[in-house]
């Protein structure tokens, strides 16, 4: 299968501090990874990396075999890699249609293309009732789908979700991993997701990505990251 | 430089910028003046009563004009200072007319001698008062309780007020404190200057200047850069024209922004 | 309570005609000229907004631009003797150039916010002293004198009605301008830049260019608004175009009015002038700062009571929100 993102030994420091260190990472074309890693491990850091807020001391970061690492967020953006955010980043103060409306504006300048791609993404999403709500007064649960539905309507090839099932129930986060699938199916996305939320990866990732104090510790499928002792030891007492 | 300190504080603690700050120093100018009117009082040794006075005043200017400002978005603060501005520089002029007012005081512009250079005598008290009072305000920070509070509430407001602190009450004092240095400031500027309904700006501007140069809600580095801009514009000033000295530190001030937009030392 | 668009366009169109009207009517002449004021300021007001509003870089250092206008045409013909014409040109290109050498350097290092407005303050102060120091070209302090020439020699009728239908057209012309952004992907972006700029920025909004564009287009349209002021007043001083105050004015009447609708700047600007113009009328009495006075109070209830704005809160008592624009739902399609 063909290498769709590659993070190749990536350093990024801030100040003192070793955020990621030497880190190797490889998404292939319509997989779903999982980056998993107890706190401070550098998760959200490198989504950073990948996407353009930050720049990397060492290293490089490639997309379809193009280097994009210099690239600003927006261009990056524009060539086909999203992000979503940890604690959610809704446009406060306009509704659910226009928030989606801005990440459907990415790819045309036409307003009645990008209402057509907003609803589109608005039904993906099971967002069709909420679509004229403001969003600055909806739930966490909602906010997520909406961060993903605005990025959907982005037409991205790679999806970063950064901590995306973090603060729902039980069922909101089997809606989320069941439109995370039907996403890779449909849409052709390849997906990685980083999570605190190990159990749900275990089932829904093809591979897992453990990161530990900016080291990738672990890598391979579900089951045999389980096994891993050292993932083991650095998640001791974690779920 | 009491300006300066006064708003970083403010800032500091609630994030927000009072654009007025230069007219609470022509406020407590004028109340410095007409102390002196009244009472005779030589404007330096009335400082403490100014300053109570600023102080008093800006408690029920924060419960009703600041404190919503936390709610609202960034620019209800510009709406409402500029609102204050217009209030005090007009109310002013309407109280006390548009004449420019100073005290002479004889020793003032008397100069003494130092290291062969001449400094006039209101100026090196100027000096040594802002000194003075940034040092004190500096120890109160630190080694005060109220003062670790103080700290506490900027650093992180929710922490604090789960630490017990009544973070409400600090940022009034922290308000009403930066007002109150404001007396300071008036009390050592009468002397050397004129009051008049609109001097606020000016000193407004260079407080800006001087406390994003030294780094939005960082202390030292506000002492530090009004001493940059302070010696700059005298050196310009002096040598070049006056007027060219204020777009002089413009440019300083656009060129370190450039550079380090968080300011020298900033948070 | 959506008004039917037959009732509406009824309405409009008596407004459009009563405007064209106006200056047939036997207005005392003062009253007159505060009109022609109102509509000089909405338009101000709703240039500022495009910058100040819907992209929330709230700058106060729009005098720059009025007073780069306005001089522009003096300097040019009091000093080369060239039309008002090329002087309005020339006034536009550096108001741009100024926009840009201020906004690349704070948008592309990230001064945002307070510290965006502080260097906005900054540089309307020091323009101010710029060009009262550059005696030689400004006139200094005393300003320039603009003869009336050859414009107003080819405009057979009276100066001022002429000056109106100008500032009338200059006026909807801005307007319709921020209704047409405000509906576009441009007005869509910067909304996006004015709620989030990292969000935006991770939905592919170039930040830096939309604020350089919005910057220079705001600048732009108030440099216009500059020259306006030179022809009409005849005469411009450091006070009148400069400094911070014109920059206070403009923007807390556009914030005041509702920042985030095309219409807002307009109903602020209609509120306030009459405080501003009964200051200048009562110049010297004995009460003259208690119009200003009441504007700041004014400002104040309104920053508390009405964050969105006169309009805003207008608007969402009526039930609507205009946010960027439409507030779309599924249904509507």
């Amino acid at each position: 299968m063909q290498e769709i993102l590659k993070v190749m030994n990536v350093t990024k420091n801030f100040g003192g501090l070793t955020a990621l260190d030497d880190v190797n990472v490889t998404l292939k074309d319509k997989e779903i990874l999982g980056l998993i890693g107890p706190n401070g491990a550098g998760k959200t850091t490198l989504i950073n990396v990948i996407v353009g807020f930050y720049r990397p001391e060492k290293g490089k970061v490639f997309f379809n075999g193009e280097d994009i690492t210099d690239s600003p967020p927006h261009t990056k953006a524009f060539k086909g890699v999203a992000r979503t955010f940890q604690l959610t980043k809704p446009f406060s103060n306009i509704s659910v249609f226009d928030n989606v409306m801005i990440g459907a504006l990415l790819r045309t300048n036409s307003l009645s293309a990008a209402r057509e791609k907003t609803m589109k993404s608005l039904e993906r999403t099971g967002l069709k009732e909420v679509s004229g709500v403001i969003s600055k007064g909806l739930p966490t649960g909602v906010k997520k789908r909406l961060e993903i539905a605005r990025v959907l309507a982005m037409e991205p090839k790679v999806l970063c979700l950064d901590e995306v099932l973090t603060g729902l129930t039980p069922v909101e986060m089997d809606e989320i991993l069941d439109l995370i699938r039907s996403l890779r199916k449909d849409e052709g996305l390849s997906i990685m997701i980083v999570e605190h939320v190990v159990k749900a990866l275990m089932k829904g990732a093809d591979r897992i990505v453990v990161l530990s104090s900016g080291k990738v510790i672990a890598e391979g499928p579900p089951k045999s990251v389980a096994k891993n002792p050292l993932v083991k030891e650095v998640y001791l007492g974690r779920s | 430089m009491t300006v300066s300190v006064g708003l970083n504080l403010v800032y500091g603690v609630m994030r927000i910028v009072n654009y007025s700050q230069g007219e609470l120093l022509m406020l407590g100018m004028y109340l410095s003046y007409w102390t002196f009117v009244f009472t005779g009082l030589d404007p330096y040794i009335s400082i403490p009563v100014v300053c109570a006075i600023l102080f008093a005043m800006s408690l029920l200017l924060h419960k009703y004009a600041v404190e919503p400002l936390l709610k609202l978005p960034y620019e209800c603060q510009v709406v409402t200072f500029v609102g204050l501005i217009y209030i005090f520089q007009n109310g002013a002029l309407l109280l006390w007319s548009p004449n420019y007012r100073s005290v002479i005081i004889d020793f003032v512009s008397k100069s003494i001698t130092i290291l062969s250079v001449n400094i006039p005598i209101g100026r090196l008290i100027a000096t040594l008062a802002s000194i003075t009072a940034a040092f004190v305000l500096y120890l109160i920070l630190k080694k005060t309780t109220i003062g670790l509070f103080i700290r506490a509430t900027s650093q992180d407001p929710t922490a604090a007020s789960m630490m017990g602190i009544d973070i409400k009450k600090i940022r009034l004092l922290t308000f009403a404190l930066s007002s109150a240095m404001m007396g300071i400031g008036a009390g050592i500027m009468l002397p050397l200057y004129y009051v008049f309904p609109f001097m606020g700006n000016f000193y407004t501007i260079i407080a800006l200047i001087i406390i994003t140069l030294g780094g939005l809600g960082n202390f030292i580095g506000t002492i530090l850069s009004s001493f940059v801009i302070g010696i700059t514009e005298a050196m310009v000033g002096t040598y070049i024209s006056p007027e060219i000295a204020l777009a002089v530190a413009f440019v300083v001030f656009i060129f370190i922004l450039f550079v380090r937009p968080s300011g020298i030392m900033g948070e | 309570m959506k008004l039917e668009k037959g009732v509406r366009f009824l309405l409009l169109l008596s407004l459009l005609i009563v405007i064209l009207v106006i200056p047939l009517l036997p207005l005392p002449l003062y009253v007159f000229h505060v009109i022609i004021i109102l509509f000089f300021n909405a338009y101000l007001c709703t240039a500022w907004v495009i910058v100040g509003g819907f992209a929330k870089q709230v700058s106060l250092g729009h005098s720059t631009f009025v007073g780069i206008g306005a001089y522009s045409i003096g300097v040019l013909l009091s000093l080369f003797n060239l039309t008002p014409i090329l002087g309005g040109i020339v006034g536009v290109l550096m108001t741009v150039c100024v926009a840009l050498t201020l906004g690349y350097p704070c948008f592309r290092f990230g001064v945002r916010g307070p510290y965006f407005t502080f260097a906005t303050m900054a540089l309307a102060e020091v323009m101010y002293y710029v060009v009262v120091s550059l005696r030689g070209i400004t006139g200094g302090a005393l300003g320039i004198f603009i003869p009336p020439g050859v414009i107003s020699s080819l405009l057979l009728l009276n100066k001022k009605i002429v000056s109106y239908y100008i500032i009338v057209v200059m006026f909807f012309f801005a307007l319709f301008l921020a209704r047409k952004i405000q509906h576009s992907k441009f007005g869509y972006y910067l909304t996006a830049i004015r709620e989030d700029e990292d969000a935006a920025e991770a939905c592919g909004v170039d930040i830096l260019k939309y604020k350089l564009v919005a910057l220079s287009l705001s600048a732009a349209l108030t440099a216009l608004g500059g020259a306006f002021y030179a022809i009409y007043y005849s005469y411009i001083t450091p006070d009148g175009v400069l400094g911070l105050a014109v920059s206070f004015q403009i923007a807390t009447m556009s914030l005041a009015g509702g920042a985030k609708f095309w219409f807002g700047p307009a109903v602020g600007a209609l509120l306030i002038t009459p405080f501003t113009e009964t200051v200048r009328s009562m110049l010297g009495g004995r009460f003259v700062g208690v119009p200003m006075l009441l504007y700041g109070v004014l400002l104040l209830i309104v920053a508390r009571a009405a964050p969105d704005g006169v309009s805003g809160f207008i608007s969402s008592f009526l039930g609507r929100s205009e946010s960027a624009g439409n507030t779309e739902s599924y249904e509507r399609h």
